[in-house]
Protein backbone atom coordinates (compact mmCIF):
# COMPACT_ATOMS: atom_id res chain seq x y z
CA UNK A 1 0.00 0.00 0.00
CA UNK A 2 2.39 2.25 1.10
CA UNK A 3 4.26 1.58 -2.27
CA UNK A 4 1.23 2.34 -4.29
CA UNK A 5 0.44 5.53 -2.37
CA UNK A 6 4.34 6.60 -3.27
CA UNK A 7 3.36 5.85 -6.60
CA UNK A 8 0.22 7.77 -6.93
CA UNK A 9 2.09 11.01 -5.15
CA UNK A 10 4.55 10.67 -8.25
CA UNK A 11 2.27 10.18 -10.88
CA UNK A 12 0.48 13.00 -10.21
CA UNK A 13 3.51 15.14 -9.17
CA UNK A 14 4.73 14.76 -12.73
CA UNK A 15 1.67 15.15 -14.61
CA UNK A 16 1.39 17.98 -12.50
CA UNK A 17 4.05 19.61 -13.92
CA UNK A 18 3.69 18.34 -17.39
CA UNK A 19 0.63 20.26 -17.33
CA UNK A 20 2.41 23.46 -15.57
CA UNK A 21 5.15 23.00 -18.05
CA UNK A 22 3.20 23.03 -21.11
CA UNK A 23 0.82 25.65 -19.82
CA UNK A 24 3.55 28.34 -20.75
CA UNK A 25 3.67 27.41 -23.86
CA UNK A 26 1.89 30.04 -25.84
CA UNK A 27 -0.79 28.11 -27.50
CA UNK A 28 -3.59 30.60 -28.59
CA UNK A 29 -1.05 32.28 -30.53
CA UNK A 30 0.88 29.04 -31.88
CA UNK A 31 -2.78 27.89 -33.18
CA UNK A 32 -3.49 31.84 -34.16
CA UNK A 33 -7.43 31.23 -32.44
CA UNK A 34 -7.77 35.09 -31.71
CA UNK A 35 -6.58 35.50 -35.24
CA UNK A 36 -9.21 32.49 -36.39
CA UNK A 37 -11.88 33.23 -34.51
CA UNK A 38 -11.99 37.51 -35.72
CA UNK A 39 -11.89 35.56 -38.78
CA UNK A 40 -14.47 33.28 -38.85
CA UNK A 41 -16.65 36.05 -36.75
CA UNK A 42 -16.02 38.93 -39.33
CA UNK A 43 -16.40 36.37 -42.28
CA UNK A 44 -19.87 35.20 -40.92
CA UNK A 45 -20.46 38.79 -40.17
CA UNK A 46 -20.45 39.68 -43.82
CA UNK A 47 -22.41 36.97 -45.50
CA UNK A 48 -25.48 37.38 -42.53
CA UNK A 49 -25.27 41.35 -43.20
CA UNK A 50 -25.36 40.96 -46.82
CA UNK A 51 -28.60 38.79 -46.60
CA UNK A 52 -30.48 40.67 -44.22
CA UNK A 53 -29.44 44.28 -45.17
CA UNK A 54 -30.74 44.66 -48.97
CA UNK A 55 -32.91 47.81 -48.73
CA UNK A 56 -31.98 49.09 -45.52
CA UNK A 57 -33.64 51.99 -44.49
CA UNK A 58 -30.97 54.93 -45.21
CA UNK A 59 -33.20 58.50 -44.92
CA UNK A 60 -30.98 60.54 -42.94
CA UNK A 61 -33.66 61.55 -40.69
CA UNK A 62 -33.96 58.07 -39.50
CA UNK A 63 -30.26 57.42 -39.51
CA UNK A 64 -28.81 60.25 -37.89
CA UNK A 65 -30.60 59.70 -34.03
CA UNK A 66 -30.00 56.32 -33.71
CA UNK A 67 -26.24 56.77 -34.87
CA UNK A 68 -26.11 59.72 -32.66
CA UNK A 69 -27.85 57.47 -30.29
CA UNK A 70 -24.97 54.60 -30.60
CA UNK A 71 -22.64 57.30 -31.11
CA UNK A 72 -23.09 58.98 -26.85
CA UNK A 73 -23.11 55.02 -25.63
CA UNK A 74 -19.89 53.91 -27.08
CA UNK A 75 -18.06 57.62 -26.48
CA UNK A 76 -19.23 57.53 -22.73
CA UNK A 77 -18.28 53.73 -22.49
CA UNK A 78 -14.91 53.83 -24.62
CA UNK A 79 -16.08 51.80 -26.74
CA UNK A 80 -14.98 51.43 -30.59
CA UNK A 81 -17.44 53.17 -32.29
CA UNK A 82 -16.34 51.97 -35.27
CA UNK A 83 -16.84 48.24 -34.60
CA UNK A 84 -20.53 48.89 -33.69
CA UNK A 85 -22.01 48.73 -37.51
CA UNK A 86 -26.18 49.52 -37.14
CA UNK A 87 -28.51 48.92 -40.28
CA UNK A 88 -32.28 49.88 -39.93
CA UNK A 89 -34.67 47.57 -42.17
CA UNK A 90 -37.93 47.80 -42.58
CA UNK A 91 -40.02 45.04 -40.71
CA UNK A 92 -43.31 45.70 -38.73
CA UNK A 93 -41.63 43.64 -35.86
CA UNK A 94 -40.77 44.99 -32.75
CA UNK A 95 -37.29 43.99 -32.40
CA UNK A 96 -33.67 44.34 -32.75
CA UNK A 97 -30.55 41.94 -33.03
CA UNK A 98 -27.23 41.88 -32.74
CA UNK A 99 -25.15 39.94 -35.47
CA UNK A 100 -21.37 38.84 -35.43
CA UNK A 101 -18.46 41.92 -36.35
CA UNK A 102 -20.64 43.90 -34.73
CA UNK A 103 -23.53 44.95 -36.61
CA UNK A 104 -26.80 45.57 -35.12
CA UNK A 105 -30.10 45.13 -36.98
CA UNK A 106 -33.49 47.71 -36.07
CA UNK A 107 -36.68 47.24 -37.03
CA UNK A 108 -38.90 50.03 -38.17
CA UNK A 109 -41.28 48.65 -35.93
CA UNK A 110 -39.20 49.21 -33.05
CA UNK A 111 -38.04 52.50 -33.61
CA UNK A 112 -42.08 53.42 -34.19
CA UNK A 113 -43.31 51.95 -31.05
CA UNK A 114 -40.24 53.23 -28.37
CA UNK A 115 -39.42 56.57 -27.35
CA UNK A 116 -35.61 57.43 -27.90
CA UNK A 117 -34.59 56.95 -23.97
CA UNK A 118 -36.37 52.83 -24.54
CA UNK A 119 -34.82 52.59 -27.99
CA UNK A 120 -31.38 53.62 -26.60
CA UNK A 121 -32.32 50.67 -24.07
CA UNK A 122 -32.46 48.57 -26.48
CA UNK A 123 -29.61 49.23 -28.54
CA UNK A 124 -27.28 49.60 -25.42
CA UNK A 125 -28.33 45.87 -24.36
CA UNK A 126 -27.47 44.73 -28.34
CA UNK A 127 -24.15 46.33 -27.73
CA UNK A 128 -23.29 44.59 -24.47
CA UNK A 129 -24.12 41.27 -26.14
CA UNK A 130 -21.59 42.51 -28.77
CA UNK A 131 -19.03 43.66 -26.10
CA UNK A 132 -19.38 40.52 -24.25
CA UNK A 133 -19.03 38.00 -27.72
CA UNK A 134 -22.99 36.76 -27.00
CA UNK A 135 -23.63 36.50 -30.44
CA UNK A 136 -21.28 33.63 -31.50
CA UNK A 137 -21.39 32.04 -27.96
CA UNK A 138 -25.19 31.54 -29.25
CA UNK A 139 -24.32 30.27 -32.79
CA UNK A 140 -22.03 27.81 -31.70
CA UNK A 141 -24.27 26.64 -29.33
CA UNK A 142 -27.09 26.31 -31.38
CA UNK A 143 -25.65 25.49 -34.67
CA UNK A 144 -22.52 24.20 -34.06
CA UNK A 145 -18.89 25.00 -34.47
CA UNK A 146 -18.32 22.72 -37.91
CA UNK A 147 -21.44 24.04 -39.58
CA UNK A 148 -20.63 28.28 -39.19
CA UNK A 149 -16.58 26.87 -40.23
CA UNK A 150 -18.39 24.85 -43.40
CA UNK A 151 -20.61 28.46 -43.80
CA UNK A 152 -17.16 30.79 -43.77
CA UNK A 153 -14.96 28.43 -45.70
CA UNK A 154 -17.20 28.38 -48.83
CA UNK A 155 -20.36 26.37 -48.53
CA UNK A 156 -22.91 29.12 -49.00
CA UNK A 157 -25.57 26.71 -48.56
CA UNK A 158 -28.99 29.02 -48.64
CA UNK A 159 -30.67 27.12 -46.32
CA UNK A 160 -27.51 27.45 -43.82
CA UNK A 161 -27.67 30.63 -43.78
CA UNK A 162 -31.51 30.99 -43.14
CA UNK A 163 -30.87 28.26 -39.52
CA UNK A 164 -28.25 31.15 -38.76
CA UNK A 165 -30.40 34.08 -39.28
CA UNK A 166 -33.59 32.19 -37.45
CA UNK A 167 -31.40 31.44 -34.75
CA UNK A 168 -29.98 35.30 -34.27
CA UNK A 169 -32.87 36.90 -34.68
CA UNK A 170 -35.41 34.49 -32.93
CA UNK A 171 -34.42 32.27 -30.53
CA UNK A 172 -33.52 33.64 -27.37
CA UNK A 173 -30.13 33.76 -25.75
CA UNK A 174 -29.59 31.86 -22.17
CA UNK A 175 -30.86 33.32 -19.17
CA UNK A 176 -27.17 33.97 -17.84
CA UNK A 177 -26.38 36.50 -21.38
CA UNK A 178 -29.75 38.17 -21.51
CA UNK A 179 -29.04 39.11 -17.84
CA UNK A 180 -25.52 39.86 -18.25
CA UNK A 181 -26.27 41.97 -21.11
CA UNK A 182 -29.24 43.69 -19.45
CA UNK A 183 -27.14 44.61 -16.50
CA UNK A 184 -24.18 45.75 -18.59
CA UNK A 185 -26.98 47.75 -20.34
CA UNK A 186 -27.37 49.99 -17.31
CA UNK A 187 -24.39 50.65 -16.89
CA UNK A 188 -23.84 51.75 -20.55
CA UNK A 189 -26.74 53.97 -20.03
CA UNK A 190 -26.13 55.27 -17.00
CA UNK A 191 -22.32 56.17 -17.85
CA UNK A 192 -24.09 57.95 -21.57
CA UNK A 193 -26.61 60.33 -18.96
CA UNK A 194 -29.65 57.81 -20.30
CA UNK A 195 -32.26 56.95 -17.90
CA UNK A 196 -32.25 52.63 -17.93
CA UNK A 197 -35.61 52.61 -15.97
CA UNK A 198 -37.79 53.44 -19.24
CA UNK A 199 -35.84 50.22 -20.86
CA UNK A 200 -37.26 48.54 -18.08
CA UNK A 201 -40.91 50.19 -18.55
CA UNK A 202 -40.51 49.53 -22.22
CA UNK A 203 -39.97 45.35 -21.33
CA UNK A 204 -42.81 45.70 -18.63
CA UNK A 205 -45.33 46.73 -21.25
CA UNK A 206 -44.17 44.56 -23.94
CA UNK A 207 -46.87 42.26 -23.49
CA UNK A 208 -48.43 44.35 -25.82
CA UNK A 209 -51.22 46.77 -24.16
CA UNK A 210 -50.15 49.18 -26.82
CA UNK A 211 -48.52 46.97 -29.93
CA UNK A 212 -49.77 44.38 -32.02
CA UNK A 213 -49.47 41.04 -31.23
CA UNK A 214 -48.06 39.84 -34.44
CA UNK A 215 -45.63 42.59 -33.80
CA UNK A 216 -44.06 41.31 -30.98
CA UNK A 217 -44.19 37.85 -31.37
CA UNK A 218 -40.54 37.66 -32.53
CA UNK A 219 -39.46 40.07 -29.67
CA UNK A 220 -41.35 37.54 -27.43
CA UNK A 221 -39.31 34.69 -28.97
CA UNK A 222 -36.28 36.07 -28.86
CA UNK A 223 -36.91 37.80 -25.71
CA UNK A 224 -38.49 35.45 -23.31
CA UNK A 225 -39.36 36.40 -19.65
CA UNK A 226 -39.78 40.45 -20.19
CA UNK A 227 -41.18 40.96 -17.00
CA UNK A 228 -38.57 39.42 -14.80
CA UNK A 229 -35.89 41.35 -16.93
CA UNK A 230 -37.14 44.32 -16.46
CA UNK A 231 -37.69 43.88 -12.52
CA UNK A 232 -33.55 42.75 -12.21
CA UNK A 233 -33.08 45.87 -14.17
CA UNK A 234 -35.20 48.11 -11.85
CA UNK A 235 -33.20 46.56 -9.14
CA UNK A 236 -30.14 47.10 -10.36
CA UNK A 237 -30.34 50.31 -11.58
CA UNK A 238 -31.60 51.27 -8.26
CA UNK A 239 -28.07 50.24 -6.88
CA UNK A 240 -26.64 52.17 -8.96
CA UNK A 241 -28.73 55.47 -7.80
CA UNK A 242 -29.61 55.95 -11.30
CA UNK A 243 -32.62 58.27 -10.66
CA UNK A 244 -30.17 60.98 -8.60
CA UNK A 245 -27.85 61.04 -12.04
CA UNK A 246 -28.57 63.46 -14.31
CA UNK A 247 -29.99 62.01 -17.61
CA UNK A 248 -30.15 64.14 -20.68
CA UNK A 249 -32.07 63.08 -24.70
CA UNK A 250 -29.60 62.28 -26.87
CA UNK A 251 -31.89 63.80 -29.76
CA UNK A 252 -34.93 66.23 -29.77
CA UNK A 253 -37.99 64.85 -28.64
CA UNK A 254 -38.79 66.76 -32.23
CA UNK A 255 -35.74 64.75 -34.03
CA UNK A 256 -37.77 61.96 -33.02
CA UNK A 257 -41.14 62.18 -34.15
CA UNK A 258 -39.56 63.16 -37.44
CA UNK A 259 -37.37 59.92 -37.12
CA UNK A 260 -40.89 58.09 -36.83
CA UNK A 261 -43.12 59.97 -38.98
CA UNK A 262 -40.53 58.78 -41.90
CA UNK A 263 -40.46 55.18 -41.04
CA UNK A 264 -42.13 53.26 -43.73
CA UNK B 1 6.29 1.67 -16.72
CA UNK B 2 5.45 -2.01 -18.03
CA UNK B 3 7.11 -5.18 -16.64
CA UNK B 4 6.65 -8.87 -17.83
CA UNK B 5 6.68 -10.67 -14.49
CA UNK B 6 6.10 -13.67 -12.75
CA UNK B 7 2.70 -15.00 -11.52
CA UNK B 8 1.70 -17.05 -8.35
CA UNK B 9 1.02 -19.67 -10.88
CA UNK B 10 1.08 -20.61 -14.82
CA UNK B 11 -2.66 -19.55 -16.42
CA UNK B 12 -4.45 -21.92 -17.88
CA UNK B 13 -5.92 -21.18 -21.91
CA UNK B 14 -8.84 -20.22 -20.29
CA UNK B 15 -7.60 -18.13 -17.50
CA UNK B 16 -5.27 -15.99 -20.17
CA UNK B 17 -8.07 -15.18 -22.62
CA UNK B 18 -10.55 -13.94 -19.97
CA UNK B 19 -7.66 -11.96 -18.39
CA UNK B 20 -7.05 -10.42 -21.89
CA UNK B 21 -10.57 -9.85 -22.52
CA UNK B 22 -10.25 -7.19 -19.60
CA UNK B 23 -8.45 -5.04 -21.51
CA UNK B 24 -9.93 -5.96 -24.87
CA UNK B 25 -13.22 -4.44 -23.10
CA UNK B 26 -11.81 -0.86 -22.40
CA UNK B 27 -10.62 -0.94 -26.00
CA UNK B 28 -13.98 -1.79 -27.49
CA UNK B 29 -15.75 1.17 -25.81
CA UNK B 30 -12.98 3.39 -26.31
CA UNK B 31 -14.57 5.23 -29.58
CA UNK B 32 -17.18 5.92 -27.35
CA UNK B 33 -15.78 6.28 -24.45
CA UNK B 34 -13.38 9.52 -25.41
CA UNK B 35 -16.63 11.68 -25.33
CA UNK B 36 -18.01 10.39 -23.03
CA UNK B 37 -15.74 8.79 -20.08
CA UNK B 38 -17.58 6.92 -18.12
CA UNK B 39 -18.49 4.47 -20.49
CA UNK B 40 -15.26 2.72 -20.79
CA UNK B 41 -15.41 2.15 -17.33
CA UNK B 42 -18.85 0.94 -17.41
CA UNK B 43 -17.30 -1.79 -19.41
CA UNK B 44 -14.23 -2.81 -17.73
CA UNK B 45 -16.61 -2.95 -14.48
CA UNK B 46 -19.29 -5.45 -16.16
CA UNK B 47 -16.22 -7.38 -17.23
CA UNK B 48 -14.84 -7.10 -13.57
CA UNK B 49 -18.00 -8.24 -11.77
CA UNK B 50 -19.45 -11.07 -14.40
CA UNK B 51 -15.42 -11.97 -13.55
CA UNK B 52 -15.11 -11.76 -9.60
CA UNK B 53 -15.50 -15.13 -8.96
CA UNK B 54 -12.63 -16.36 -11.52
CA UNK B 55 -9.51 -17.33 -11.14
CA UNK B 56 -6.86 -15.08 -9.38
CA UNK B 57 -5.15 -14.33 -12.86
CA UNK B 58 -8.53 -13.09 -14.44
CA UNK B 59 -9.61 -11.15 -11.01
CA UNK B 60 -6.03 -9.82 -10.83
CA UNK B 61 -5.76 -8.29 -14.22
CA UNK B 62 -9.77 -7.33 -14.51
CA UNK B 63 -9.19 -5.38 -11.39
CA UNK B 64 -5.36 -3.69 -13.02
CA UNK B 65 -7.42 -2.88 -16.33
CA UNK B 66 -10.47 -1.34 -14.28
CA UNK B 67 -8.30 1.17 -11.85
CA UNK B 68 -6.48 1.96 -15.20
CA UNK B 69 -9.84 3.13 -16.42
CA UNK B 70 -10.84 4.90 -13.22
CA UNK B 71 -7.79 7.31 -13.31
CA UNK B 72 -8.89 8.07 -17.00
CA UNK B 73 -12.14 8.59 -16.08
CA UNK B 74 -10.98 11.51 -13.90
CA UNK B 75 -8.82 12.66 -16.28
CA UNK B 76 -10.78 12.69 -19.57
CA UNK B 77 -14.16 13.96 -17.35
CA UNK B 78 -12.00 17.31 -16.34
CA UNK B 79 -11.43 17.47 -20.09
CA UNK B 80 -14.90 17.11 -21.00
CA UNK B 81 -16.49 19.54 -18.88
CA UNK B 82 -13.97 21.76 -19.29
CA UNK B 83 -14.59 21.59 -23.32
CA UNK B 84 -18.75 22.02 -22.16
CA UNK B 85 -17.40 24.97 -20.13
CA UNK B 86 -15.63 26.77 -23.05
CA UNK B 87 -18.17 26.03 -25.73
CA UNK B 88 -21.76 26.80 -23.58
CA UNK B 89 -20.56 29.06 -21.07
CA UNK B 90 -18.19 31.94 -20.46
CA UNK B 91 -14.87 29.83 -20.05
CA UNK B 92 -12.16 31.03 -22.49
CA UNK B 93 -10.05 27.79 -24.23
CA UNK B 94 -6.43 29.71 -22.93
CA UNK B 95 -3.06 27.97 -22.46
CA UNK B 96 -3.55 25.94 -19.25
CA UNK B 97 -6.51 24.55 -21.42
CA UNK B 98 -4.65 22.87 -24.52
CA UNK B 99 -1.73 22.12 -22.20
CA UNK B 100 -4.20 20.10 -20.62
CA UNK B 101 -5.68 18.84 -23.76
CA UNK B 102 -1.96 17.50 -24.70
CA UNK B 103 -1.43 15.85 -21.30
CA UNK B 104 -5.07 13.89 -21.62
CA UNK B 105 -4.76 13.21 -24.70
CA UNK B 106 -0.74 11.90 -24.79
CA UNK B 107 -2.00 9.96 -21.52
CA UNK B 108 -5.67 8.04 -23.33
CA UNK B 109 -2.49 7.44 -26.14
CA UNK B 110 -0.06 5.81 -23.79
CA UNK B 111 -2.91 4.30 -22.01
CA UNK B 112 -4.19 2.57 -25.46
CA UNK B 113 -0.94 1.22 -26.66
CA UNK B 114 -0.29 -0.04 -23.29
CA UNK B 115 -3.84 -1.70 -23.04
CA UNK B 116 -3.03 -3.08 -26.39
CA UNK B 117 0.53 -4.74 -25.67
CA UNK B 118 -1.19 -5.71 -22.40
CA UNK B 119 -4.25 -7.60 -23.84
CA UNK B 120 -1.86 -9.39 -26.00
CA UNK B 121 0.77 -10.91 -24.01
CA UNK B 122 -1.56 -11.51 -21.42
CA UNK B 123 -3.61 -13.88 -24.52
CA UNK B 124 -0.12 -15.45 -24.43
CA UNK B 125 -0.09 -16.16 -20.54
CA UNK B 126 2.19 -13.52 -19.18
CA UNK B 127 1.86 -11.59 -16.18
CA UNK B 128 2.50 -7.88 -17.28
CA UNK B 129 2.34 -5.57 -14.53
CA UNK B 130 1.95 -1.79 -15.15
CA UNK B 131 3.47 0.93 -12.87
CA UNK B 132 1.43 1.98 -9.94
CA UNK B 133 -1.79 0.12 -11.01
CA UNK B 134 0.12 -3.17 -10.23
CA UNK B 135 0.70 -2.60 -6.58
CA UNK B 136 -2.87 -0.88 -6.06
CA UNK B 137 -4.15 -4.24 -7.78
CA UNK B 138 -2.10 -6.13 -5.34
CA UNK B 139 -3.31 -4.42 -2.25
CA UNK B 140 -7.18 -5.08 -3.53
CA UNK B 141 -6.83 -8.21 -5.26
CA UNK B 142 -5.84 -11.07 -2.86
CA UNK B 143 -5.45 -14.91 -3.71
CA UNK B 144 -8.25 -16.89 -2.49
Amino acid sequence: MKNALLKAVLSLLFLGTLWYGLSLVDFRQAFEVESTNDTTEKLLGELIEKSMTQGALDLPEIVSPVDSIVHRICRFNSLDRSYIKVHIIDSEAVNAFALPDGHIIINSGLLANTNQTQASGVIAHEIAHITQGHVMKKLVTEIGLSVIISLVTGDTNPQLLKEIIKAISGSAYSRNLETEADLLAVDYLIAAGISPLEFADFLYTIDGNQIESNQLLEWLQSHPDSKERAKAIVAYSNEKESEKLSHTPVVSKEDWEILQSKLP
Amino acid sequence: MIQNTSFAYTPSEEESEKASNSYVMSLIAIMVGLPLPILNLLATFIFFLANRKASYFVRWHCMQALLSQLSLLVINSVLFWWTVAIVFQNETADNRYFAYLIVALTFNLIEFIVTIYTAIQTRKGKHITWWFYSDLTNTICKER
